[in-house]
């Protein structure tokens, strides 16, 4: 009888000890953002910074990415949206305040979605395929070029850069 | 000297042996009477299933189980059943749905007075399930939420043709409340011997085996059971 109490404990222990699979942990790669460098126009290896650089929704000035609001860096991360095949950003350099923008250049991303499955917890991350980047023409782009680093660039992973642009 | 003393005590030991063995013999040929034991077919339901499957509108579950007694100890046993579940986390929402049977034995651990057969049994199964996976919904998970909403899939699709083979580990009473008729409760630990997934998916949960976890190949389960003991023939 003793046993039996000892064996059903140790039963209810293990049953009660598993750990919640409902929350996504942080480490589990998801959904991937976009990573572009900048680089030298002319030294085109070299990784070149951008000054007092802006990073914004295209239809909405005053949302603006937390991270890139009038920063100095050589690297920007860009979510993408998931539920469109592209996304739109305005991108400042030398930006001041909204009276004096310095120089916005537009960018709009291209591409295709595919949606795998990740985990219980996670659920479905979305990939995106033949991705492009595109700059919109004006009279002062500070942007010159964007190059993919691969042709038919897949962005899966925040692991490597994708996307140079040189300025 | 050494010696000696090992072959006092050697011959002190064998003594109590003989002497315990004495008392056996004595207690046996006093006890004459021998309490009938009945063999036969103990069929019911788990009636959780039943319960569950009135109560949560996620679910629906019937199960038949059984036990055929083969020794004094041991029992053949068997379940089978039918099960739909739906599961709905944060982020999506899947429907399995097939059936399930269970083979193993059950050993009794209890010893009975007289001719009463209650049951504390520990047991192994074997479990094997084929069953369909829909995937109702999804919404895509990101990290980053400047973009919202993220994309949402309400097309479902259907992953039929899933299979999942495992081992379980029971452990349970079974106590006669009148003539032939049993209640009992389980508890059911299990672990994937082999599983078919679906294509870019996952099976969310696995009729007779229950939710799956992501942190590992095993399962845990419960079982309310309500019988009736069909007796066959009896034995001394």
């Amino acid at each position: 009888m003793k046993k039996t109490l000892v064996i059903l404990l140790l039963f209810i222990c293990i049953a009660f000890s598993c750990e919640r699979d409902d929350l996504c942990p942080e480490d589990t790669p998801t959904t991937p953002s976009l990573i572009v460098e900048f680089r030298n126009n002319i030294l085109n290896e070299n990784p070149k910074n951008v000054t007092r650089l802006r990073v914004e929704d295209f239809d909405d000035a005053t949302r603006v990415l937390e991270a890139y609001n009038i920063v100095t860096e050589d690297q920007i991360i860009l979510p993408l949206k998931t539920d469109a095949n592209e996304t739109k950003y305005r991108v400042y350099r030398d930006y001041v305040d909204e009276t004096n923008t310095g120089n916005p250049d537009v960018i709009t991303i291209q591409y295709s979605t595919t949606q795998i499955y990740v985990s219980r917890a996670c659920g479905f991350k979305s990939n995106f395929e033949n991705v492009e980047i595109l700059i919109e023409n004006d009279s002062n782009n500070w942007m010159l070029f964007a190059a993919p680093e691969n042709d038919n660039q897949i962005v899966t992973n925040e692991d490597e850069i994708h996307f140079t642009i040189r300025h | 000297m050494k010696y000696t003393l090992q072959y006092v005590t050697s011959c002190l030991f064998l003594l109590c042996c003989q002497f315990v063995a004495a008392q056996e013999q004595d207690i046996k040929s006093i006890d004459s009477i021998q309490y009938i034991q009945k063999y036969g077919l103990r069929v019911g339901t788990d009636i959780s299933k039943l319960l569950r499957t009135a109560i949560d509108d996620d679910y629906s579950g019937f199960e038949i189980n059984g036990d055929f007694r083969l020794s004094k100890k041991i029992y053949a046993a068997a379940e089978l059943g039918v099960e739909e579940k739906t599961t709905t986390t944060n982020f999506l929402s899947a429907t399995a749905s097939g059936s399930y049977i269970k083979i193993g034995v059950d050993y009794n651990m209890y010893t009975n007075w007289l001719s009463m057969s209650n049951m504390i049994y520990s047991g192994f199964r074997t479990g094997f399930s084929t069953f369909s996976q829909t995937r109702n919904s999804y919404t895509v998970y990101s990290q980053n939420q400047f973009w919202t909403p993220q994309l949402t899939n309400n097309e479902s699709e259907e992953f039929s043709g899933l299979s999942s083979i495992w081992l379980e580990f029971i452990i349970g009473i079974k106590a006669e409340v009148f003539t032939n008729f049993f209640i009992g409760l389980n508890a059911q630990l299990k672990g994937t011997i082999s599983t078919k997934e679906p294509e870019n998916f996952q099976n969310l949960y696995i009729p007779g085996y229950n939710k799956t976890y992501d942190s590992g190949n095993f399962g845990v389960g419960y079982g309310y059971t309500v019988s009736y003991f069909i007796p066959i023939f009896e034995k001394k």
